[in-house]
């Protein structure tokens, strides 16, 4: 099994965590069915907590937007963070990558990646199996995508859209090694 | 500020117009037909991943083109038909106007099933160009003739919102069909007449189905056209967002025509009525306007796409929760908290599928933000949502009114509620392995998966055999239950 790191991890648990709440809302709810009350009775406390849920679950969204809206992975939302140390070109075809199959790790690279034929998708696995991110290859367009390899190691780049009968066999081993100076590393287009 | 209410169905009387019973029992019998074997095909695929039974990799895509296609053909017959059951009495919709509707819908299937079985059409049911025409594993012929079969479905889903629309503008105007009377009250109608929830989401579904239709409609087309003369252009990125406009949307409102039948249907188990009043209109008329807005989270991971429509197809996503959140499914535990519920098959699955929906669309939700959307999109943490919104919610919906609707006045006999819990138990072990999967980063839409996406299909494989199991012998009690109690409890004869 691969592990569950990173923002697996927290997705996981924030599923489970607000399914949980689901569940037993749901079984409180279904369990009260057996002490029956007017409807008058239950309505009125009902109508006041929608509307405290109301407001919390509006709070809730609204916090969650602007947050996400810092986290993003566009080039526009990461400032000058997003300056690329190495450009990368990757073309994607049916049914394979045409990339180099060496890249530097701790480097910033800015991937610029389309597609020759149909629509493609680079997923970066980590050489434990972890998916760290993706981005789509289409024809006629240029994608660019910022990404750092943390470490070094053998990485399988993988493709994550149907793209045809060999879709299930796209995907390629990347080496990531370790720059000789990591303060330095190479700034040029591959 | 409550001004009209949803009652039980039997308050509203026969003066309204009776539902031609036979359309609505025929309707179910071929969806629940449909859905069989599509779950079968389903099935086939699970185990062919988990290398139970071998297929070849141009039959799996082309069996996963059928399922999706299939599926969603099927589910929005279904839920359309549910909804119009109730809506017949408070519209007086046409009957001939649904079979035409059903009718354009099952050709569409149909033309799409054979160009996929017969030609090994297999770019999946989102056919995102330019694939449909470099497959290299399907004739010409299939690629032209599936786009016809979508075209089909798209203008058989049109008539359906167009009849529903037109009925609703005579009875009620479009803006009290929102009932946004509630809000301004020169709107008013003389005879104080305020549309019921079950009204109001058909309106929405209405004027939100009619855009869809027409999206859908101009993206088949462009293919069509494309087909026929390869030289017209079509643009990659364009098309793509057509797709998913079409695509996300009508599978969507599905769940919103699943809105209306609870509506009607909760009552009746609950004995409480369902008010209108301003929150609802509020709460419909959000869902209007920021449902269709949300098909932008599919591309997420099109860096090239305008960054105002990622971040506000994100914001519709976040907002079109709200109405459900927080009215529609809060309304539904309030009416159920402390009544005297009839639990039966219906109520249960009635109850079981809002809690699927809500756990789907919380996964739905966490997938739709954007900076967890790097590591789930085209994992199968999306089918694990969407399965979770359509079976663990529509379907059971659906279930649900079809056992209201054979009649389900006595308790549920001991056999079956065996198979009630098999479906249930089949049912989340299978999405339990599409979670599990997704989480562990292996890829959707493939026919042969990276570890542990093998071990994980093998044990889902056996869940979904469970669930077969258990929806057969559901099924077949409704049916029973049905022919028994003359197809529906209320003896609306025709």
């Amino acid at each position: 099994m691969v592990p569950i790191v990173g923002k697996q991890l927290v997705i996981l648990a924030l599923w489970l965590a607000l399914s949980t709440i689901v569940v037993v809302v749901f079984a409180w709810v279904v369990s009260s069915t057996r002490r029956p009350a007017p409807q008058g009775e239950v309505q009125p406390g009902g109508y006041r907590l929608r509307r405290l849920w109301g407001w919390f679950y509006g709070t809730l969204l609204v916090a969650a937007f602007l947050v996400t809206l810092w986290t993003v992975p566009y080039a526009w939302a990461q400032g000058s963070s997003a300056k690329p140390a190495l450009v990368v070109h990757v073309y994607a075809h049916q049914f394979a990558f045409t990339m180099p199959q060496k890249l530097p790790a701790q480097t910033p690279i800015e991937f610029l990646v389309t597609s020759l034929d149909v629509n493609h998708d680079m997923g970066i696995y980590s050489p434990q199996g972890v998916l760290l991110g993706q981005v789509q290859a289409m024809p006629d367009y240029t994608n660019v995508f910022f990404f750092t390899f943390p470490a070094p190691g053998r990485y399988i780049i993988r493709c994550l859209e149907l793209c045809g009968a060999g879709h299930s066999y796209m995907f390629q081993p990347l080496q990531v090694y370790q720059p000789a100076s990591a303060a330095a590393p190479l700034a040029r287009g591959v | 500020m409550a001004l009209g209410n949803q009652g039980p169905v039997e308050l509203y009387g026969a003066e309204m117009g009776v539902t031609p019973r036979w359309m609505v029992a025929l309707s179910l019998c071929i969806g629940f037909g449909l859905i069989f074997f599509l779950g079968m095909v389903g099935g086939v695929m699970k185990a062919a991943q988990g290398d139970i039974v071998h297929l070849s990799a141009a039959t799996f895509y082309a069996l996963l083109t059928l399922h999706g296609a299939g599926m969603i053909a099927t589910v929005v017959v279904l839920t359309a038909v549910a909804h119009w059951h109730f809506l017949r009495r408070l519209l007086n919709l046409r009957v001939e106007v649904l079979v035409f509707s059903v009718l354009a819908i099952v050709w569409g299937l149909l033309a799409a099933a054979a160009a996929i079985l017969v030609g090994g059409f297999g770019p999946g049911w989102t056919f995102l160009y330019p694939l449909p025409f470099i497959g290299n594993t399907w004739p010409v012929w299939s690629t032209g003739l599936f786009f016809f079969g979508v075209l089909f479905v798209g203008i058989g889903f049109a008539i359906f919102c167009i009849d529903l629309l037109a009925s609703i503008i005579r009875e009620y105007g479009i803006l009290n069909g929102l009932a946004l009377d509630t809000i301004f009250p020169g709107l008013r109608r003389a005879d104080g007449k305020v549309a019921p929830p079950t009204v109001i989401a058909a309106t929405m579904v209405a004027i939100d189905g009619l855009l869809t239709a027409a999206a859908g409609t101009v993206l088949v087309i462009a293919l069509l056209a494309h087909w026929a003369m390869p030289a017209f252009p079509v643009d990659p990125l364009w098309i793509k967002n057509l797709t998913y406009f079409f695509g996300h949307t009508i599978a969507n409102l599905t769940i919103y025509l699943s809105a209306g039948v609870i509506y009607a249907v909760l009552p009746h188990y609950t004995g409480r009525p369902w008010h209108t009043n301003k929150i609802y209109a509020i709460s419909w008329t959000t869902s209007l306007l920021f449902v269709p807005w949300a098909w932008p989270h599919h591309l997420y991971m099109d860096f090239v796409q305008a960054p105002w429509l990622q971040i506000f197809g994100e914001a519709s996503t976040y907002i079109a929760t709200i109405p459900a959140a927080v009215v529609t499914i809060f309304g539904a535990l309030l009416l159920v908290y402390r009544s005297d519920m009839r639990w039966r098959i219906g109520s249960t699955f009635f109850m079981a599928g809002l809690l699927g929906w809500l756990v789907g669309g919380v996964a739905a939700m966490i997938d739709a933000t954007i900076p967890f959307n790097d590591v789930l999109h085209n994992t199968l943490w999306v089918p694990a949502h969407f399965h979770t919104y359509l079976l663990g919610g529509v379907f059971l919906f659906v279930i649900g009114f079809a056992s209201y609707f054979a009649g389900d006045d006595a308790p549920t006999p001991p056999w079956a509620k065996v198979f009630e819990w098999l479906f249930f138990i089949g049912m989340i072990g299978f999405l339990a392995m599409f979670y599990a999967g997704g989480i562990e980063g292996v890829p959707r839409r493939e026919a042969v998966q990276p570890a542990p996406g093998p071990l994980l299909a093998m044990i889902g494989t056996v869940f979904a055999g469970v669930l077969l199991v258990g929806m057969t012998g559901l099924l077949i009690e409704i049916f029973r239950r049905g022919r028994r109690n003359g197809a529906s409890r209320e003896s609306d004869a025709t």
